[in-house]
Parts: C-alpha cells; sequence; structure tokens
C-alpha cells in the first residue's frame, strides 16, 4: 500500500510538471495558426507553476496527512483486532469491518492530499488521470488487476477475514483482505499471500461463510464385511461426545462403498459442525480417535488390517 | 453489569477501586459468606434454598402445579402421560415435585428415586430400578418393564435428576438408553415424573431426543421480573424486618431519582422497582440465584430496619478463565450438574491427575465447589459462567 502510494504520488508530480511544461509552451507560440489567442489567456489563467503546486509546504502538510492516516489505519485495525479476539460471537463480523475501514481511511487520506492540499486544477487532474491510464497500462497492468480485484472481493464478498477458504490448492483461514492481496493463514500456521487477481479468477469454496461454525468430516475406512450398524452408532456417539462439535446443526454418518486396491471398503464419513472454527481439525482429530479407539476396544477391526483415518 | 471499555477490547486493566463497578470473585465470595453470617438466623432461615417450602412460599409460574394436575388427571382416565419438569440449577424443580406431592399425589402410590450420584452403565441404572421397584435379579431393562407391568396397581414415579444418567462420552448413554426403554413400555402403568437441568435436557434433546419420552415439559427457570420479585417478597413478608432501599451513585445522578426526593415513599418505591428490574436481569429468572443475591444485597441492620442496596455483580472475567480447556471444564459440569475427577477425565478424554489439576483450579478460585457427589458450579457466578459459555458459543 506504501509502495502504491508513493508510486502515485511520483507519478502525479512528474504528470503535473508535464502538464505545466506543455501549457508553457502553448502560451509562448503566439503565430501557431492552431492557436486561438483568447484560448491562451484562459490557459495562462489556469497554469499554476510548479514551485507553488508541490511547495514545500505542501509536501510536508501531504506527508503528514499520510502519515496520520497510515498510523490510524494500524490503530484502528490493531483495535478491532483485540475486540474480535475478546468478543467470540462477534469476531467475524468486526473482523471482515477492517477491509472496509482502511478503504475508506486511505480514499479520505488520498482525498484530503490531492483536493485539500495540493489542490491541482481540475484540467491537470484530467490530464494526470489519462496520464496514469497509459502509465498503468504499459507499467503496472499486473497491480491494477489486483487492485480491481481487491476492489471486487470487498464488493461482492465471497468470502470475508475469519472465513476458511480454499483457493488454487491453498485451505486456511483469511487473516486480512488488502487491495493488493489476500492473506490466508494454512493449517500448519504458513501465511499464504495470495493476489487478489488470482483469487477473482479462480474458483473459490468457503467453508463456513460468515458464520462461527463450520462442517467438519472425519473419514475412516472399515472392512466390507463391519457390522455398519453399530459402526454408525459408535461414530454418532463419538461425535456428539466431543467437547468441540457444535449441536445446534445436526450430527450425520453416512457410509459408501469403496474399492481400493481391489479391495471392498466401507468409507464411513462422520459430518458434524464445529463450534468454532478454530478448533476444525481438533474435532476430525477427536472423532477419528474416538472412533478407532472404540472400534479397537470391541474388537471390531481386524488386527493387521489397513485401517486409517483419512482427511477430506 | 457495566463492563470497562478497555475489557471489552480485551485490554488487562489496572484496578482503581474507586472507579471499578465490579468486584473480583475472590472479594465478593470472602464479602458474601461474611455478610450472610452476620445477618439474623431466623431472616437467613427464610432464604434456605435446601429446605423445602410451603405453597404460601412458592412462585407458581406458568400454573404448572395445576397443569401437572391435569396430566394427572388424564393419565388415570387411561392415557399414558409421563412428565418432564425442566429447569436451571436451583431454579425450583425439587419445590415443584414437593408441591405436586402434596397437592395432587397424596392419595397415589408415590416412589421416589433421586439419584444422587452419576449413573451411566447399564448395570448400575438396572440396579437402581431393581431396588426401587423391588425386583431381583434386574439384569435386562425387559425384566424390569415385565415386573412394573405385572404389579396390580399404578403407581406415581418421582424420578428426580436425570442430567446424572449420562456422562458425555462414546459410552456414557447406556443407562439413559435403558432408561427410555423403561419409560415408554410402563406409561401406562406408571406416571412418571421426571426432573433434569436444563443444559442437559438441551443436549439431550438435541442428541437422543428427550423431550419425545415425555408427554409433558415444564419449565421452572423462566421467572418474570414480577416473579422474582414475588419469590423475595414472599418470604421477605414473612419476616418482622422493614425495608429501606438505598440508591446507588448512577441512581442518585438520575433525573427520576431527583424529581421524586420530595415524597420519600416514591422514592422507595422507585428504588424498590429499580433493584427488582437489575435483580431480574441479573438472575435471569433463576429462584436461588435471586435470593443469594437479595442477601448479598442487604447492607446493614439497625433494629428492624434492613438497609438493601444494589449489589456490585461479580467479574468473572478477569478469573483467567478464559482458556480453552477451562471453558471446556465448566461447560462440562453446567451439562452435569455435579461431576467427579474420574468422569470428568472420561468425558474430557484426559487423564486423572490432568483432570483433577482443571477441576481443583476451579474450585481454589472459588468458582467450582466441591460436595459429596462431586464439583458443581458455585450459584454466585452460575449466571456469569453461563453466559460466558453462551458467548464462547459452547453452550446454548
Amino acid at each position: 500500500m506504501k509502495k502504491l502510494l508513493t508510486y502515485f504520488l511520483f507519478l502525479i508530480i512528474g504528470c503535473t510538471s508535464f502538464v505545466a511544461q506543455a501549457q508553457d509552451t502553448l502560451a509562448v507560440q503566439p503565430d501557431s495558426a492552431t492557436v486561438d489567442s483568447t484560448a491562451s489567456i484562459k490557459l495562462n489563467s489556469k497554469i499554476v507553476p510548479f514551485e507553488e503546486l508541490f511547495s514545500m509546504g505542501k509536501i510536508v502538510s501531504s506527508i503528514i496527512v499520510l502519515i496520520l492516516a497510515f498510523l490510524l489505519n494500524r490503530f484502528i485495525t490493531f483495535l478491532l483486532g483485540k475486540l474480535a479476539e475478546n468478543q467470540a460471537a462477534y469476531r467475524l463480523l468486526i473482523k471482515r469491518l477492517i477491509p472496509f475501514l482502511n478503504v475508506i481511511l486511505w480514499s479520505m487520506a488520498l482525498f484530503i492530499v490531492i483536493g485539500g492540499i495540493i489542490n491541482p486544477p481540475v484540467e491537470t487532474i484530467l490530464t494526470v488521470g489519462a496520464s496514469i491510464g497509459i502509465a498503468v497500462g504499459f507499467a503496472a497492468q499486473d497491480i491494477l488487476k489486483n487492485i480491481f480485484g481487491g476492489f471486487i472481493i470487498i464488493l461482492d464478498s465471497p468470502f470475508q477475514v475469519g472465513d476458511k477458504i480454499e483457493i488454487d490448492g491453498y485451505y486456511g483461514e483469511v487473516t486480512g483482505i488488502g487491495l493488493r492481496s489476500t492473506r490466508i493463514v494454512t493449517p500448519d500456521d504458513s501465511l499464504v499471500t495470495l493476489p487478489n487477481a488470482d483469487i477473482v479468477n479462480n474458483a473459490v469454496s468457503n467453508t463456513n461463510t460468515g458464520a462461527l461454525d463450520c462442517q467438519v468430516v472425519a473419514s475412516i475406512y472399515l472392512p466390507a464385511d463391519s457390522n455398519i450398524d453399530l459402526v454408525k452408532e459408535i461414530a454418532y456417539k463419538a461425535a456428539i461426545s466431543s467437547r468441540y462439535v457444535y449441536l445446534n446443526k445436526p450430527v450425520v454418518v453416512i457410509t459408501e462403498n469403496q474399492v481400493i486396491d481391489k479391495n471392498y471398503l466401507i468409507h464411513l464419513k462422520v459430518k458434524a459442525y464445529v463450534l468454532d472454527i478454530r478448533y476444525e481439525f481438533l474435532l476430525k482429530g477427536e472423532i477419528t480417535e474416538l472412533i478407532l479407539t472404540e472400534l479397537n476396544r470391541r474388537k471390531l477391526l481386524p488386527s493387521g488390517a489397513p485401517i486409517k483415518g483419512v482427511e477430506e | 453489569m457495566i463492563i470497562p471499555i478497555q475489557a471489552i477490547f480485551g485490554f488487562n486493566i489496572i484496578n482503581d477501586k474507586s472507579v471499578s463497578k465490579t468486584i473480583g470473585l475472590s472479594t465478593f465470595l470472602t464479602e458474601t459468606d461474611q455478610k450472610i453470617n452476620e445477618l439474623p438466623k431466623s431472616y437467613r432461615e427464610l432464604f434456605d434454598i435446601d429446605k423445602p417450602i410451603s405453597s404460601e412460599l412458592y412462585v407458581n409460574a406458568s400454573d404448572n402445579i395445576r397443569v401437572i394436575g391435569t396430566a394427572f388427571e388424564s393419565w388415570k382416565e387411561g392415557f399414558p402421560s409421563s412428565v418432564a419438569i425442566v429447569g436451571e440449577k436451583g431454579s425450583g424443580k425439587s419445590t415443584l415435585t414437593h408441591l405436586l406431592k402434596e397437592e395432587h399425589l397424596s392419595d397415589e402410590k408415590v416412589i421416589n428415586i433421586e439419584i444422587k450420584q452419576s449413573i451411566w452403565r447399564i448395570e448400575q441404572i438396572l440396579s437402581l430400578m431393581g431396588s426401587s421397584f423391588e425386583v431381583s435379579d434386574a439384569n435386562r431393562p425387559e425384566t424390569i418393564v415385565n415386573a412394573i407391568n405385572a404389579r396390580e396397581e399404578r403407581i406415581v414415579v418421582n424420578l428426580e435428576g436425570i442430567q446424572k444418567l449420562y456422562l458425555r462420552n462414546i459410552n456414557g448413554f447406556e443407562a439413559l438408553e435403558a432408561l427410555w426403554l423403561i419409560i415408554s413400555e410402563t406409561k401406562g402403568k406408571v406416571f412418571w415424573v421426571a426432573t433434569c437441568s436444563r443444559y442437559a435436557w438441551e443436549f439431550l434433546n438435541k442428541t437422543e431426543g428427550i423431550e419425545t419420552h415425555f408427554t409433558h415439559v415444564f419449565w421452572t427457570d423462566s421467572l418474570n421480573e414480577t416473579n422474582i420479585k414475588n419469590v423475595i417478597m414472599n418470604r421477605h413478608e414473612k419476616s418482622v424486618y422493614k425495608l429501606n432501599f438505598e440508591a446507588d451513585e448512577s441512581t442518585r445522578k438520575s433525573r427520576n431519582y431527583k424529581k421524586r426526593l420530595d415524597d420519600p415513599k416514591a422514592v422507595q418505591e422507585y428504588l424498590k422497582e429499580i433493584y427488582f428490574e437489575k435483580l431480574s436481569d441479573l438472575t435471569e429468572g433463576n429462584t436461588s440465584v435471586a435470593t443469594i443475591l437479595w442477601l448479598r444485597s442487604i447492607k446493614k441492620v439497625e433494629g428492624r430496619t434492613l438497609t438493601i442496596l444494589p449489589f456490585q455483580p461479580v467479574n468473572v472475567e478477569t478469573l483467567e478463565i478464559l482458556k480453552p480447556e477451562t471453558l471446556f471444564t465448566l461447560a462440562a459440569v453446567v451439562l452435569h450438574d455435579t461431576l467427579k475427577v474420574s468422569e470428568l477425565c472420561r468425558i474430557l478424554n484426559l487423564t486423572l491427575p490432568q483432570s483433577r489439576v482443571l477441576l481443583t483450579r476451579l474450585k481454589s478460585r472459588g468458582v467450582l465447589i466441591e460436595g459429596d457427589s462431586g464439583y458443581y458450579l458455585n450459584q454466585l457466578v452460575y449466571r456469569q459462567v453461563l453466559r460466558l459459555l453462551k458467548r464462547r458459543n459452547i453452550i446454548h
């Protein structure tokens, strides 16, 4: 974001000086057939000297505003982060406000700098806008794609901060949605930064869609001759006994017939909801452990059989 | 309860007693014991929640006794009926069954089965039922069912404490499953009146569909502000004391208070009204919590006048009990009413030492109390702990 702003500021400076020079050139060509004398007078009245447009005072004021915006942004993000962690029930709701506030705050800061401090003439803004378009078209295509992607993510909301999503083979909790990229933390605690343009162009799977709970599927493969009713009962009791299970939504146990390495197997799936997405893997692990321990205790597993818990 | 803004954001607060609106648990507990012991014995006894009370003191919310009486009449006419009385711990379930026996069942043969210790194995419940119904060799639920159905007379069974008939463990539902079989097969012969604590009921309803085993369900913990006021005032009016309500700092600043200052009677009425409004909010319909907080609100006894000052709610947020394992331990205690170390170890799949540490740590902080049947939640922090667990999405 800081880099982006610096780039933007330099672009404004460069383009404005270019415009000022161009206008000076136009103004000193009295014999040119294409230039109307009245237009020359009008242009002269709009030309603002470079030193005046970017005086030391304006530059310092702009920098102060941007620094204040940066600090305020960090402070609000920190405060909302603390608030979200302390108010478990509203954690996701509070966290999803953060990207919105970031965009609003930076927009306001830029408005103050351009509109309030530098205050260039409309023609300058239009020219700079056109120059940015050309410059970006050639040099900053990817950055722009990501920025537009960021806006689309914020407006379309395929996911929010705090959701568990899967994109392009990466699965994890969304920790931040920025203008250029989105960050997720994977189950093994790696921080993955995904460019927003890639997210917009790929399919996104959202596990909890803003809710604190999400569905967890624990899978176990059993021999085909297992007592299915008994195994299903054990699996159901294992799920409802787990401390992490969210019982306002149903616990479902289903079985599928599968052939693996020419062996018929029963694929037992326990679908339950976790009370907080942060316990997702703990619930999956606990259900699997409880089922296998109980099946072993009741000697329902043949010794040496290739039984394994498989993560979905 | 006013929570400081810093606490809402999760910052640690350096306590400043001059500005603090809530007090710490240890201070609260020490002061509570001390203050209650200083009260006149006769007054304390009026509010003793362990003592059975007469029907005139009982606040019959939702007309429960009459409706259960109607269910009993229909059972006598041949409609298979069974009744469940559900409510939070200390909400008056036992009192209701006691009054029910006095008013409607005095001429009936009543078998009382009070479950004091946790029972979750099938042998345990068969043994309990066998001894209650005088059935020898009760090794299968069907034996009990046949023995009950073979009886000539129809009977009433008062089963207290269904919440102690299970353990939230993969093998902890055997006893309940046997009970459901016995209840469903004997409804014609037995009028079952069972009590269960609210959170166990809700858990069992979501997992086992407990509601389907009873034809009528009554709730005892849904007292409104007027009911809570009656609970306190019915008992208080049995004493010789007069009440003098004092205004706390925030009330003194309010316009409503200031404009009544010319009329002492109106001031007392106003203070009484806001006191019970606050008490009702804090207790959320729980009788025993209300009575304890009432005693805690008595600031001083002068002659025959009790001075009532709005209480300072205890703050459990500062207890460092927000760690997941502690919260899950508290949730387990709430779901089972009482828990022993060995039971917690089965519920949370922990070792005995780990379970012991968790329970004793909470006991040392005053959140849990150790009794004969295990550890249970201190009534003084019951409401606050429940709110905490609900906020964390652990109980619902």
